[in-house]
């Protein structure tokens, strides 16, 4: 093995006690924790014998494992970013109810409604 | 029961962003027309409609957004607060001045008169039927509002002749059925499938919608038609 490959395998192995504290911490859920474990697991293999790349290009029908690996982290930072942009979204909706329950908090408050008292 | 004391239980939802030349007449006109529970949601406007509508009409609710959050949050502020003074009936009402009067009166004669019909959605595209007139509309606004009608039926499966169409009057208490999640123009098509979802009785009326180069100016465009269904795609993913 080059020292690359130890670099990237130290790696691997803080991604993995980070995500199994986060998990423990129930700041993820275990869905979540299981898919990237799972990524990481994937990346040991490919970090310690390379060779398994090209075999899975080919099998893709992509060419060079180099590629493959380019194009599944190309998906993979789509779905982040989607994630990311759901999240977003979710906020926002999160957001408008904030707005809208003070609108109406400020009228109740204002004009001291006596429906409300 | 009168007319009068009827359109007492009638809250008129109007949803405001930077209105301040047409919401006078709009206001004007309901006030004229015994409607008295008006509630105006201005969504951050920018220019002076808090100050006309506070200095100029002080028995109108005035409800203010402090971040502009779009016309389906507008809507569900207004509706909620609506619901809780005790709306018999909620109308969904255009601050610019499209919308017309008399079909508020119709379509609450409509309610009345019908116990089993809750909600009564406005259609541009249906014929007289004596409850109501078809609306004359500029031919390119005819085309982008067909080829909604003709994606919600085909796309999003809900079958109205007019799903942009922002009249609506509901009973209030179908509220909590009805209730909506997008914040800005994909509330319309949303509406329309909660009513197809929860099976809420309605009736399409037609509406007189009067246009104006300002209003279509300010109105919808063909490239919105993308970011409603994106965000009604969205919302499904939440």
């Amino acid at each position: 093995m080059v020292l690359m490959q130890y670099i990237l395998i130290l790696v691997a192995v803080l991604s993995t006690l980070w995500i199994v504290y986060l998990f423990k911490k129930n700041k993820i859920q275990f869905l979540t924790a299981f898919f990237i474990l799972f990524l990481i697991l994937f990346f040991l293999v490919i970090v310690y014998n390379p060779d398994i790349s090209n075999y899975l290009a080919n099998w893709f029908g992509v060419g060079r494992g180099a590629d493959f690996l380019m194009y599944l982290s190309i998906l993979f930072l789509f779905f982040i970013n989607f994630k990311l942009y759901l999240r977003v979204v979710k906020l926002d909706k999160q957001i408008s109810k904030i707005v809208s329950y003070y609108a109406i908090e400020e009228f109740k408050s204002q004009y001291k409604n006596d429906k409300f008292q | 029961m009168n007319n009068k004391s009827i359109y007492k239980a009638v809250y008129i939802v109007i949803p405001a962003y930077n209105e301040e030349t047409r919401i006078a007449n709009v206001l004007d006109n309901l006030l004229a027309n015994s409607f008295s529970n008006i509630i105006v949601v201005d969504d951050e406007s920018k220019d002076n409609t808090a100050s006309l509508i506070k200095n100029n009409y002080p028995n109108i609710i005035y409800l203010k957004h402090f971040i502009n959050r779009g016309q389906g949050t507008a809507l569900r502020t207004g509706s909620l607060l609506a619901w809780q003074l005790g709306a018999k009936y909620i109308v969904h009402f255009d601050a610019d001045g499209q919308m017309s009067v008399e079909d508020i009166k119709k379509a609450i004669e409509i309610l009345e008169n019908n116990e089993d019909i809750e909600i009564i959605l406005g259609s541009r595209f249906l014929t007289n039927d004596n409850i109501g007139q078809k609306s004359e509309m500029p031919i390119k606004r005819r085309i982008l509002l067909w080829g909604a009608s003709i994606f919600s039926k085909y796309i999003l499966n809900i079958d109205y002749s007019d799903p942009q169409n922002g009249f609506r009057v509901f009973r209030a208490n179908i509220l909590p059925k009805l209730w909506w999640n997008n914040d800005r123009m994909a509330h319309c098509s949303e509406i329309l499938q909660v009513i197809k979802k929860n099976k809420l009785k309605y009736k399409e009326m037609p509406v007189n919608i009067i246009y104006t180069d300002e209003t279509l100016e300010k109105g919808q465009k063909a490239k919105d038609a993308f970011k409603i269904v994106w965000d009604l795609f969205i919302n499904k993913l939440l």
